[in-house]
């Protein structure tokens, strides 16, 4: 099974955006963007909702009942709420989740797993990293030291794990490979990484038989990013 | 325009098969109960969920004689990875339990010597469909070529009516009288996501 290349994307208000040097892009409406990923060699994408959840999912399962998205979708952003969940589980193939990875909720995580299959539950680590371990950031800005052990848990209960490195994100600024030394090889099989991705990580990250990268900068400013 | 079915029992990306069907110019008829069927409509059952859980929400809904009934009158079916796997007589998923045991193939965890490991990602899909057997399902001489998408951590070991299968030998497709099952995602598999659909146009 080869690596695959994703694309991250942010929605809000019927509008995907990219995060773009430390801010956010508008890059148009769902039927826009999706007319040109296969130029991009798209394989994958993660949406992360935010804004008003409620009112974003709801949004973004009728965006996804009147546009077909040939590649499959992650879904991020559901943050334990069951009724988003229910508003958009018929429209995408896998579930990422961030808070709910650490945080031990995990309410949502075993119903999706329950009603998809474990195939289809990720963990989104947003991390950095000194010379310690890797640091997860949570949304109010608070440092989690993530331990072996985590990681070994995160890939028990997760089918794959994504690792974020968020300083990076938005940036053409490259990947940081220093996050690799934390994480076993065994588990590599089974990570996707994202983060200041350029081309030449995409081939680099590959031939370290990683799950997926995923760009979310670079790609949408040239067509074929994803080489292969 | 051609109708067909789809099983909408709240699991399963239904909406994203249906909208691949309409985009390729069908229309769509979810079902929930027999009531909801026609018997000579064709029929997609979809995956992305657990195949027990939707073995049971099948039996539950009494779907299972909509299923058995266009089996065994040859009206075209598509199972799609766990839609696929729930065809067969039982699952080793989430503890194990009866499927619906219309075809005689069962469900196993991907396995390779004596590691489990799951396929999640993009294959290359290259088949000649010149075998006899097949020309009900597309015209002679087509040829498949492209990268299908996969997400799966159990499969059905390849027998008699696999078409295609892997060194593991577990079946990415299977066609037993109208009914082909896919264990990748037709829906999700890019530029030959089209030619699937296809399979509802041949006679």
């Amino acid at each position: 099974m080869r690596s695959r290349a994703g694309l991250v994307l942010i929605y809000e208000r019927e509008t995907l955006f990219q995060s773009y040097g430390g801010s956010l892009r508008p890059l148009g409406d769902f039927s826009t963007l999706v007319s040109s990923l296969q130029f991009h060699g798209v394989e994958e994408l993660m949406i992360i909702v935010t804004g008003d959840k409620k009112k974003n999912f709801q949004l973004l399962a009728n965006d996804l009942k009147n546009t077909y998205v040939d590649i499959p979708i992650v879904i991020s952003g559901l943050q334990g709420d069951i009724l988003n969940y229910l508003s958009i589980n018929k429209s995408v193939e896998r579930f990422a989740f961030s808070s709910s990875a650490l945080e031990g909720d995990s309410q949502l995580v075993d119903r999706v797993i329950l009603d998809c299959g474990r195939q289809a539950a990720l963990a989104l680590l947003p991390i950095k990293y000194d010379k310690e371990s890797l640091i997860y950031q949570d949304l109010s800005g608070k440092d989690i030291r993530i331990t072996e052990e985590d990681i070994s848990l995160f890939f028990h209960k997760y089918d794959e794990v994504i690792f974020q490195y968020l300083s990076q994100t938005g940036l053409q600024a490259g990947f940081d490979y220093g996050i690799l030394r934390f994480i076993p090889q065994k588990f590599l099989s089974r990570s996707i990484f994202s983060g200041g991705i350029v081309q030449s990580d995409v081939k680099r990250l590959f031939s370290l038989g990683v799950a997926a990268v995923y760009g979310e900068n670079s790609i949408m400013h040239g067509e074929g990013f994803y080489e292969f | 325009m051609t109708s067909i079915e789809i099983i909408n029992l709240g699991i399963g990306n239904v909406d994203s098969v249906g909208c691949w069907l309409e985009s390729n110019g069908y229309q769509v008829v979810l079902i929930q109960s027999p009531e909801d069927s026609d018997t000579q409509r064709p029929l997609v059952i979809p995956g992305v969920c657990s195949t027990l859980e939707l073995a049971k929400r099948i039996i539950q809904s009494d779907l299972k004689k909509v299923i058995a009934e266009k089996y065994h009158l040859d009206i075209k079916i598509m199972g799609i990875c766990a839609g696929f796997q729930v065809m067969g007589s039982h699952t080793s998923e989430d503890g194990g339990g009866a499927c619906l045991n219309i075809c005689s193939f069962h469900n196993d965890r991907l396995r390779r010597l004596e590691s489990s490991y799951n396929r999640v990602g993009w294959e290359s899909l290259h088949l000649n469909l010149k075998s006899k057997s097949l020309r009900h399902i597309v015209s002679p001489n087509y040829i498949l070529r492209g990268n299908a998408f996969y997400n799966q951590r159990y499969g059905v070991k390849g027998d008699e009516n696999t078409i295609l299968k892997y060194d593991d030998d577990f079946s990415a497709i299977h066609l037993s009288k109208s009914f082909l099952g896919l264990q990748f995602h037709p829906e999700k598999s890019g530029a030959l996501s089209k030619t699937f659909a296809r399979y509802f146009d041949e006679k």
